[in-house]
């Protein structure tokens, strides 16, 4: 059992209601057990960050040092890319230097040590562990489905902060998709900004970059898109009308986030892991579904064989036709004398018997 | 008893400024030992000499104190000067009066005290010097030359041709380097393989040259006249004094590889000559990928082989031989560009190409006979992307330096593209245009003027879509963000060191700096030579350049080397380590500190005690040791001393210092 | 116009925003001149100096490659490039730099800092260039500031960030009134325009974030 601080975040129960649903829902499943920090306050990201940079690194500690006193030992577990890089970059500021840990210990004015680590989604889904308790306890699988992973910024940038497998080109959520059956697909774009909180700001630049991402995945092959962050989420999956609208584009593919497929892999309804909360329709996907060890579908070198086996057994089946007809036409060369011959003994018979 | 003689300079105005010369001698008359004082307004001139020449004799001085410039400057003219007398030229300590005293104070009166102070210090110390003298180190007429590209082939040429013997060794089955791959070269144009194969065929030919392809260097121990190197000769399994080069094994075989000489854009077979003019023009067989050699299979090459030249039980062969001088000329390669930019696509992308890569498409033989296709699909690409300085001059991701090459072979890229493709349209990414050559940059202004668009600015990011390629970068001369969209994307890469250069280098007593490039011994005014003597060095192995450089620079070591191999023998320097054997108690401490490989314990058998005793004591290699003084401080019984500077003679200087 | 007055300067960016520049200075008496160095205040290169300290940033690594710039994805919407913000404060703009829409635009993505050959962390220099130009009285881009000052009104007053109340104040005081109307009856029915949290502790929070300006004040 992975035990974690669990500090949900604003979006946690708004804009990111879906991912904390189907966080709820897979804890348990993949062995992950979560406590929310009590009484957690603001992360100090966005606008925080962007207006004074102590503030910015104080307000995360506050939260920071409260799990370190209630859930001491345990990593806190940020759902959000936002708040993950916020408590994050005040965590690490306060590990530098003693200079550093005295300052934040000034603003915040509790005992904190910073001792605690935080981590992010793909962070807590990419262990060994989590993987091997989805491998045990999955019972369905998506089949056929092309997958377009789509990490985002915060989740891979800055490097230092983030740590990611590759800041380019991460496979995280590619690995996990393989396990439960989808199929990944390779597209340039899955590490582009989304707009975030430009949306809000400066609208049309927002639906300009979440377009050419959707775009991009659609173009690219992808049947959904998968995500990790609940603002790129809005983004893609509130927005996609809008972007139509906009750009006289028509977009319809949906938008989940990485533990509502994993939930849907694990058995979860559509209520239970988030899916009847979208704009976009998607509860599509749970149709999409087979069971874990139902048949894989034929990969390309099977199909060839196959064909290639039947063809050959069609041959051969022709063959045996063709030389069996040969044979009943001997046959029937004789049949047809000896049927000529034949009624003239049935006549004789004939004869004999009248 | 000493008879000290002591000369100090005026140097014009140089000291005298600074220093009151003649308060200067007065207090050198006092000094013990000291019998005669002279000064001299200009003592290295022709009369200066004569003048001390004519004082030697005639106060029957042995030992002499020069109060005059740097060392550096004129240590060597007194010791010839000395040479000339009957006083052993070690007999001669020289107080800089000028680059310490006169040029870095402006007080007179603190001028001539430290003047003062100086020659006390060099007067107690000459008291206790004692002669030395050099011993002649023979110089084996033989030279090695690593790497058999331009750099080694024509350094090899120009020794060769000054008549002495070389031994060429090149690891690929065939000398020639990069430029036969190359297409044409800039500025004039030249098809690279015409002027390249020329040399390697004169290479191959020569009666001094002995080339041994397909070989590596296995160890070089031994020192300036005299080293001793060991080259593996890899098992080419084939028997080159039969085989005529005919080929006929190479049309037979089954087994097809991808071809390292094309870049991966064509096949090779398994026994195969490296390019039509390979010199030796015989092939090798590749043993990870030859069915005989691995699974026991085929054959065929053994039945068709008209002198029955194939040997499958062919092994690697060591040599050993002694040499008088070493040459580095290890030579480039490109960076692997791919781990470092996921930007670019991380090199999954097939028609993001280096510069080699283009270099192969645009040649007549290469994978598409010259024609400008792109490998994914063969298809003429009628838009091409260039991106200048991928890997250099980026301290994050890449390199540091820059490549030298890039800006012009872009150019030519670029001009060649055009060329061929006249509807096509080409963009240049850059940095900088950095054309310092004869012809070079109007060379790139004409490049310009054939429709190259150049855009200053570095790209962020290469993708694909559907089947071409956009590339986004800024122009910042208009300060616009652009993006192009490419059939095909060429990345002038950086240049770093050839795999095995710092093992190579090491294996010679040399060292290579943080970048892995070889360390010449002054950057400025010895650019051929390394820090180990009769190590030199010549080609991209000291840094990135281009062909005319390189040339220049092997000629250049290739001089240095006749220079050594034209004597019969050099002169030890007699400044080096010495061991007292009678206080060396063979622990070994200075054979590890030493930094040139100079020192090693030897059995020696001494009679001490009316016995005979076997003692292991450290010996020194007169013509490694640099007299470094290393040792020295490592000895822990006192045993080592440097001659020239012994721990007496030094103790002197500070006992002379420290008395007022 | 006499030496040394400041006149209000026409940002020029890009080739295209010269269309229409004639008029622009015949009507609206905007002047464009050659910029005098020479004229470059002490106090402003020592500005500059001490932000690019804040942001952990060394100025003069940058060789203008223009490789932030390329990648820029909010770059068609500046009016200054990363690339030129940082031009501007090597030579000593301050103010041209201040005024700029260009951070407050910024979406914070980090492509600049990840891809700058030189390790420049273009991200938090924007950012600290932001913070700089609020703190000096700048108002650049108001829509911007005002959803700044919002977010951290209802940090003080709730304790987290409250989405709703956030959208919807943002709203009315940028006169962006009809923004997400259609989304929000969307949202309201999925639940997630909850009331909001309020955190027992505010009080510390208050507190926590009194001391940050505080300390803020002192350096």
């Amino acid at each position: 059992m992975t035990k974690y601080a669990y500090f949900p975040g604003c979006s946690a129960h708004s804009t990111g209601i879906s991912q904390t649903i189907s966080v709820d829902y897979i804890a348990p499943r993949l062995d992950i057990e979560l406590t929310e920090i009590p009484d957690w306050s603001c992360c100090g990201t966005s606008a925080v960050k962007l207006t004074n940079m102590d503030m910015a690194l104080a307000l995360p500690a506050r939260s920071l040092a409260i799990s370190e006193r209630e859930l001491p030992g345990q990593d806190v577990f940020a759902p959000c890319a936002g708040c993950f890089q916020s408590l994050k970059t005040s965590a690490e500021f306060s590990k530098e230097s003693d200079e550093n840990l005295a300052k934040i210990k000034r603003m915040i004015d509790m005992p904190y040590e910073a001792s605690v680590d935080v981590v992010n989604v793909l962070d807590v889904l990419n262990t060994d562990e989590a993987k091997e308790a989805l491998k045990a306890n999955m019972k369905y699988r998506l089949q056929g489905i092309k997958v377009a992973c789509y990490y985002g910024c915060a989740l891979v940038r800055p490097e230092k902060i983030c740590d990611p497998d590759s800041v380019e080109n991460p496979q995280v959520m590619e690995n996990l998709v393989k396990i439960i059956g989808g199929d990944p697909i390779d597209w340039p774009f899955k590490v582009e900004c989304c707009g975030a909180s430009n949306h809000i700001t400066i609208p049309e630049a927002g639906k300009k970059l979440s377009k050419n991402i959707i775009e991009n995945a659609v173009d690219n092959g992808a049947d959904i898109i998968v995500t990790a962050c609940p603002l790129c989420w809005m983004n893609l999956d509130m927005r996609e009308d809008e972007i139509n609208k906009k750009f006289g584009t028509n977009f319809d593919i949906p938008v989940y986030y990485i533990t509502e497929l994993l939930g849907a892999a694990l058995g979860g309804n559509a209520t239970e892991i988030g899916l009847d909360r979208h704009f976009r329709p998607a509860e599509g996907l749970l149709t999409k579904l087979v069971d874990k060890d139902a048949p894989l579908p034929e990969t390309e070198e099977e199909k060839k064989a196959r064909l290639r086996k039947e063809a050959a057994a069609k041959k051969a089946a022709e063959k045996k036709a063709a030389k069996a007809a040969e044979v009943a036409e001997g046959a029937d060369a004789d049949a047809d004398g000896a049927a000529d011959a034949a009624p003239a003994t049935a006549d004789k018979k004939d004869e004999v018997k009248a | 008893m000493s008879r000290i003689g002591v000369f100090v300079c005026y140097c014009g105005s140089n000291i005298a400024g600074t220093v009151d010369v003649e308060a200067v001698a007065d207090v050198a008359r006092t000094l013990p030992n000291v019998v005669y004082v002279e000064t001299n307004k200009y003592t290295c001139s022709d009369p200066g000499q004569a003048s001390i020449k004519a004082a030697i004799e005639e106060h029957n001085i042995d030992r002499v104190v020069m109060g005059t410039c740097s060392p550096r400057m004129h240590e060597l003219t007194w010791r010839k000067l000395l040479s000339e007398t009957k006083v052993n030229p070690y007999m001669l300590e020289v107080a800089n009066l000028r680059e310490q005293v006169s040029w870095v104070h402006k007080d007179k009166a603190e001028g001539t005290a430290k003047a003062i102070d100086l020659i006390k210090m060099a007067v107690a110390k000459v008291d206790r010097n004692s002669a030395l003298y050099s011993v002649e180190i023979p110089i084996t007429d033989r030279a090695l030359v690593i790497g058999g590209g331009i750099a080694g082939m024509q350094a090899a040429l120009d020794i060769a041709d000054a008549g002495h013997p070389v031994t060429l060794v090149e690891r690929k089955p065939s000398i020639g380097g990069k430029m036969p791959q190359l297409d044409k070269t800039f500025p004039t144009m030249d098809c690279s393989a015409c002027i390249c194969t020329p040399k390697m065929s004169e290479v191959g030919n020569h009666p001094l040259i002995d080339v041994r392809s397909y070989s590596e260097v296995e160890s070089v121990s031994g020192y300036v006249g005299n080293f001793e190197v060991t080259i593996r000769e890899k098992a080419k399994y084939i028997n080159y004094d039969s085989c005529t080069g005919c080929g006929m094994c190479e049309t037979k075989c089954p087994t097809k590889v991808d071809n390292e000489y094309d870049l991966g854009m064509s096949k090779r077979k398994a026994i195969y000559k490296m390019f039509a003019q390979a010199v030796p023009s015989k092939p090798v067989i590749d043993a990870e990928h030859c069915r005989m050699l691995t699974e026991g299979k085929c054959g065929v090459c053994e039945k068709v082989c008209p002198t029955h030249s194939i040997n499958y039980k062919d092994e690697d062969k060591l040599t050993t031989e002694t040499y008088g001088a070493v040459v580095l000329a290890t030579g480039y390669e490109l960076i692997d560009w791919g781990k470092l930019y996921g930007e670019y696509g991380g090199g999954s992308y097939p028609d993001v190409i280096t510069g080699l890569h283009f270099e192969r498409i645009v040649n007549a033989s290469g994978p598409f006979e010259g024609h400008i296709r792109r490998p994914s699909d063969q298809k003429e690409p009628k838009s091409v992307v260039i991106v200048k300085c991928v890997g250099s001059r980026d301290p994050n991701k890449g390199v540091s330096y820059c490549s030298r090459a890039c800006c012009m072979y872009g150019a030519k890229h670029a001009h060649q593209y055009l060329d061929k493709v006249p509807d096509g349209k080409c963009y240049v990414f850059y940095m900088d245009v950095r054309t310092p050559g004869k012809g070079y940059d109007e060379f790139y202004m004409r490049t310009k003027n054939d429709g190259a668009e150049y855009l200053r600015g570095r790209v962020s990011k290469i993708y694909k879509e559907g089947d071409h390629y956009v590339c986004l970068g800024e122009d910042t001369l208009s300060g616009r963000q652009v993006s192009v969209n490419a059939d095909m994307v060429v990345l002038e890469t950086g240049m770093v060191p050839a795999p095995g250069s710092r093992e190579t280098a090491m294996m010679c007593g040399v060292q290579c700096d943080l970048d892995g490039w070889v360390t010449e011994a002054h950057p400025k005014l010895r650019p051929v030579e390394t820090n180990s003597a009769g190590v030199y060095l010549c080609g991209t192995c000291q840094g990135p350049k281009d062909i005319p450089d390189t040339v220049a620079q092997a000629g250049a070591a290739a001089s240095k080397v006749i220079g050594l191999l034209n004597k019969p023998h050099i002169e030890s320097n007699p400044q080096i380590s010495h061991v007292d054997e009678s206080l060396c108690c063979g622990d070994g401490a200075c054979v590890d500190i030493c930094p040139y490989g100079a020192i090693k314990l030897i059995e020696k058998e001494f009679r001490e005690n009316s016995r005979k005793v076997k003692r292991t004591v450290a010996n020194v290699n007169q013509g490694l040791c640099q007299g470094c003084g290393a040792c020295t401080a490592a000895c822990r019984s006192g045993a080592m001393d440097l001659l020239g500077f012994t721990n007496e003679g030094i103790m002197k200087e500070v006992d002379a210092l420290c008395q007022w | 116009m006499r030496d040394g007055d400041v006149a209000p300067r026409m940002r020029i960016r890009s080739s295209r925003d010269l269309t229409g520049s004639v008029e622009k200075i015949v009507e609206k008496g905007v002047i464009v001149q050659a910029d005098d160095l020479s004229k470059i205040k002490d106090s402003d290169r020592e500005a500059i100096a001490e932000l690019a300290q804040r942001a952990g940033v060394n100025l003069k690594d940058c060789y203008q490659c223009g490789k932030c710039s390329a990648g820029c994805p909010m770059g068609e919407f500046m009016d200054l490039l990363p690339r030129q913000v940082i031009r501007d404060l090597q030579l000593g703009f301050l103010e041209d730099v201040l005024n700029a829409k260009t951070p407050w635009i910024c979406a914070g993505c980090n492509v600049c800092s990840c891809r700058c050959p030189q390790e420049i962390d273009v991200a938090t220099l924007m950012q600290e260039v932001r913070r700089t130009s609020k703190a000096t009285g700048h108002q650049p881009y108001p829509e911007a500031d005002k959803f700044d000052d919002i977010f951290i009104g209802n940090v003080r007053k709730f304790g987290t960030s409250h989405e709703v109340g956030l959208a919807m104040k943002f709203n009315m005081s940028s006169g962006h009134l009809f923004q997400d109307v259609g989304n929000s009856t969307k949202m309201l029915k999925h639940g997630m325009l909850k009331k909001g949290r309020n955190i027992e502790h505010i009080d510390e929070v208050q507190k926590l974030m009194d001391r940050a300006l505080k300390e803020s004040e002192e350096k």
